[in-house]
C-alpha cells in the first residue's frame, strides 16, 4: 500500500516537472507532454478550455483578491454560459455560447475599468476615450456572438415534420425547416 | 515654447500654445518671473509626458487582452463558418448566410 503511494507520487512530480518545463517552453519535453496528455483528459480540459481560461483571467482582473466576488462572478459566467447553451447543446452550440461568455465578462470588465477611471477623475482625455470606444467594440462584440448563435440554431435546426390529424380521412403533412435566406 | 535671444542683450521667456486650430505664441517675460514660469512650464510637460506614457501602457494592456478575446472569437466565428457551408450555405455579400434555392440542408451542428 505505502510502495503505492509512493510510486502515485512520484509520477505526480515527474508530471508536475514535464508540465513545469513545457510552460518554460522547453521543446525538448513535447513527446513525453503530448503522451502524457494524450493519456489525460483532465489536464487536456484545464490547459486547452481557452475560452473558460480567458473567462477566469478577467474575472481574477475584475475581481482582484476578493474571493467572495472571484467566485461569485465565476458562477454568474457559468450560469450564463448553460442558459444560452441550453439542455442539450450541439458542439458548435457549446463553442458559440463560451464565446458569448468570454464576450459578456469582457464586457463586464471594459465597462467597470471606464467606471474606475471616470471615477478618479484626473484620467486624461486620450484613456477616456479609449475606454468608452473599447466599451463599445466589446458591446457590439456581444451582440455579434449572440446573433452567431441565433443564426446557427435556426440555419442548422433540424427539419421537424408537423402533422396534424384530423378526426375524420384527412391527415397534413408540412415539413418546417431553416430558411433560405436570413432576413 | 522656449528662450529667445533679444538684439539688446537678455533672454525672453515665451511659450506657443494652441488655441482652437492656430497656435499662437505668448510672450511671458524676462527676469524672475519668467524663470519661475519656465520651470513651472517644464513641470508641466514632464507631468504630461508621464502621464502619456502610463496611459500607452494602460492601453497597450487592453489592447492585448482584446486580442486575445478577438482571437477566440475569430475561433468561433470560423467553427460556425464551416459548419454552415458543410450543411450547404455560403456567405452572401460578407453580411448573411445563405442557402442555395432547392439544396437540402444537412444538419451536423
Amino acid at each position: 500500500m505505502a510502495c503505492k503511494l509512493k510510486c502515485a507520487d512520484s509520477e505526480r512530480h515527474q508530471a508536475l516537472a514535464l508540465l513545469l518545463r513545457a510552460q518554460d517552453g522547453d521543446r525538448a519535453v513535447l513527446p513525453e507532454l503530448r503522451e502524457t496528455l494524450d493519456g489525460s483528459p483532465r489536464l487536456v480540459e484545464i490547459y486547452g478550455d481557452l475560452a473558460r481560461n480567458a473567462q477566469r483571467a478577467f474575472v481574477d482582473m475584475l475581481a482582484g483578491k476578493d474571493l467572495v466576488v472571484q467566485e461569485a462572478a465565476m458562477r454568474k459566467v457559468d450560469q450564463i454560459r448553460s442558459q444560452v447553451a441550453g439542455p442539450c447543446p450541439s458542439p458548435l452550440e457549446a463553442i458559440l455560447a463560451d464565446r458569448i461568455a468570454l464576450c459578456w465578462v469582457h464586457m463586464q470588465y471594459a465597462d467597470s475599468m471606464f467606471v474606475q477611471n471616470l471615477a478618479k477623475g484626473d484620467a486624461s482625455y486620450r484613456l477616456r476615450s479609449y475606454l468608452q470606444n473599447r466599451q463599445d467594440r466589446c458591446h457590439r462584440r456581444l451582440l455579434s456572438a449572440v446573433r452567431a448563435l441565433a443564426q446557427v440554431r435556426r440555419l442548422l435546426r433540424p427539419s421537424v415534420a408537423q402533422v396534424n390529424i384530423t378526426t375524420g380521412d384527412q391527415m397534413n403533412v408540412a415539413e418546417v425547416g431553416p430558411p433560405s435566406v436570413r432576413d | 515654447m522656449g528662450w529667445e535671444k533679444r538684439q539688446r542683450g537678455g533672454r525672453y521667456y515665451t511659450r506657443t500654445r494652441r488655441v482652437g486650430g492656430p497656435r499662437i505664441r505668448e510672450y511671458v517675460g524676462t527676469g524672475q518671473l519668467a524663470e519661475l514660469v519656465a520651470e513651472y512650464d517644464a513641470e508641466d510637460r514632464r507631468d504630461r509626458q508621464e502621464q502619456h506614457r502610463a496611459d500607452s501602457e494602460r492601453i497597450a494592456q487592453a489592447d492585448c487582452t482584446d486580442a486575445l478575446v478577438a482571437l477566440l472569437c475569430e475561433c468561433a466565428e470560423g467553427s460556425m463558418g464551416a459548419q454552415l457551408e458543410a450543411a450547404g450555405y455560403h456567405l452572401h455579400h460578407r453580411g448573411e448566410w445563405r442557402r442555395k434555392h432547392g439544396m437540402q440542408t444537412q444538419v451536423c451542428g
